[in-house]
């Protein structure tokens, strides 16, 4: 695969990292460990990394460092990184899988039947399809804790909405071409809702942390459930 | 009242009145906006009145009517829009600090120079930290609001002996009221734009719309055509001016999506943002292309008021 990278300039103190490759889900994967590295090698010098499919947005604190010193130090210490990682045979992601229980059925799934229908398959089997692939973070935005999971099988791979919905409630899981996701908080939205978690995505955790069930460089599945299991596990209607 | 307890009750929220400081930490990367006060100038200021640091947690209030009660002796600072302010009904000067003591009735009504004003106090307000910083994101329903009819936001009362009454030189009391030119740095999908597009872009005014916000300011005028292929979702810096598909351009502030897919020319430089989160629907707006003296002297962008004598604002 290909490593080239850009780092470009964006404002007076964020870089963009750039790269060239056409495997989204690949350069995700990779993405996903050099935010991580980034956050270790350059900690208070950096104060935010934002991940997105093949960029790497770094938002830079520039009264502890010019914005043209760390440009030079990425550059050197990712070439590095980059050397490094091609030399190991390819790493099995040693992330466990998080699963994700999803509620399928028309009263919590306004697009059910309208997917089924579009992939010629039956429900059932439109459920299958979404449960059997396992899928691989791209990015994480939009909304707080919305995670763009990818991809789908071609075949229920529906185009988003014509417009938009005003609310979709919270825990909907959805489909926009080949990205899967589920909506965090209720919001306005365009995805093809199938189904629905009683899982909260966005936990306080110690402090005033906020966790995200879901993180960059991780994997998600999705089983379904049942109504009485859905209801047991703190889903609502 | 005793010392411990108590702060500035707020009678009268307000439209939109929010505590603010230099924005948050380390949570873009989840989704969550970086906040922070939109006119940094003002804020800056506003701290630096009071000897406070430059983070600290100030309230940005947007036009009013906002009514609360110092509840403690303590100094206060007053920087940005030029709203109707009162302290017991008696007028309070915009750009300058001033003692109040406890029972004291702070009121801010609109005025006619700017959009919000920044009430700082000394040692600033204290609040829960949300990603290491007290700002506040009026569209998440993740964490409570701080600043509501009835809260009490919470300072720790000073000995007025050790301030003096300052006030911030003329020469940087912005007038909100101008012609704003923002230079834009180039940068993301600039090059790909056709270059009669980018012409036309610099060459002409735009006209700021009723729905512009700490979010973002969508502008209206030229349409600025993207011919290029759909692209990935990037992260989005502040200032980014983003260009969606009906070609006009929206220049994207404080309270930004943290990711988008619109082709971006570049961002505002953020001195000319601040300038431009006092501005109202229906001002005119137009860019010009940052020159590389900026840049350089950009690096170190962070309030110091001889960078701003340097830079002439």
């Amino acid at each position: 695969m290909s490593n080239n990278f850009h780092i470009e300039y964006v404002n007076e103190s964020s870089m963009l990292i750039r790269f060239e490759n056409d495997d989204t889900i690949e350069c995700a994967v990779m993405l996903a460990e050099i935010a991580e590295f980034v956050n270790i090698k350059f900690g208070c010098s950096i104060t935010d990394v934002i991940f997105s499919y093949t960029t790497l947005l770094i938002s830079v604190n520039t009264q502890r460092l010019s914005l043209a010193e760390f440009k030079n130090n990425l550059e050197s210490s990712l070439q590095r990184f980059l050397f490094d990682r091609v030399g190991q045979k390819e790493v099995e992601n040693h992330r466990a899988v998080i699963r994700i229980p999803v509620f399928y059925h028309a009263l919590v799934a306004p697009d059910l039947k309208a997917v089924a229908d579009y992939a010629e398959l039956s429900v059932d089997e439109l459920i299958q399809a979404h449960c059997s692939k396992i899928y691989f973070v791209c990015a994480i935005g939009f909304s707080p804790g919305f995670a763009y999971l990818g991809e789908v099988d071609k075949k229920i791979a529906k185009s988003r909405l014509e417009s938009p919905r005003l609310v979709v409630p919270k825990g909907s899981v959805g489909i926009a071409g080949v990205q899967t996701g589920v909506y965090p908080e209720a919001s306005p939205g365009g995805w093809n809702i199938i189904g629905r978690t009683p899982l909260a995505m966005l936990m306080q955790s110690t402090g005033s942390n906020i966790k995200s069930r879901v993180n960059a460089g991780e994997r998600v599945e999705f089983f379904s459930i049942n109504q009485a299991d859905f209801l047991a596990m703190g889903g609502h209607f | 009242m005793n010392s411990v307890t108590g702060g500035l009750k707020i009678i009268r929220s307000g439209p939109l009145s929010l505590l603010q400081d230099l924005g948050r930490r380390n949570g873009q990367h989840l989704g969550f906006s970086e906040g922070g006060a939109c006119d940094g100038h003002a804020f800056f200021w506003a701290n630096y009145l009071l000897g406070n640091s430059n983070g600290c947690a100030a309230l940005e209030i947007t036009l009013g009517p906002f009514e609360a009660v110092f509840q403690k002796d303590t100094m206060i600072a007053i920087c940005g829009a030029d709203l109707t302010t009162t302290i017991n009904n008696e007028p309070l000067a915009c750009w300058s600090s001033a003692k109040v003591v406890a029972g004291d009735v702070f009121r801010c009504s609109p005025g006619n120079n700017g959009l919000r004003s920044y009430l700082a106090i000394a040692n600033g307000f204290i609040a829960k930290k949300q990603f290491s910083s007290y700002s506040e994101v009026a569209r998440e329903h993740f964490f409570p609001r701080q600043v509501f009819d009835g809260a009490i936001v919470t300072y720790d009362g000073v000995n007025q002996k050790h301030y003096r009454i300052t006030s911030v030189p003329e020469k940087y009391r912005p007038n909100y009221k101008s012609h704003l030119v923002l230079r834009v740095i180039p940068s993301y999908q600039f090059n790909e734009f056709a270059c009669e597009a980018v012409r036309l872009f610099f060459q002409s005014n735009y006209i700021i719309t009723q729905n512009s916000d700490r979010m973002g300011y969508r502008l209206k005028g030229e349409e600025v055509n993207w011919s290029g292929a759909g692209i990935l979702s990037e992260g989005i810096a502040f200032g980014s001016v983003q260009v969606p598909p009906d070609g006009q351009p929206i220049v994207l502030l404080n309270d930004r999506q943290t990711i988008g897919g619109y082709p971006k020319l570049g961002c505002v430089c953020k001195k000319d943002c601040y300038q431009l989160a006092q501005r109202q629907a229906n001002q005119k707006v137009s860019f010009k292309l940052a020159s590389n003296e900026y840049f350089e002297h950009a690096t170190f962008n962070d309030f110091h008021p001889h960078d701003y004598a340097l830079l002439s604002i």
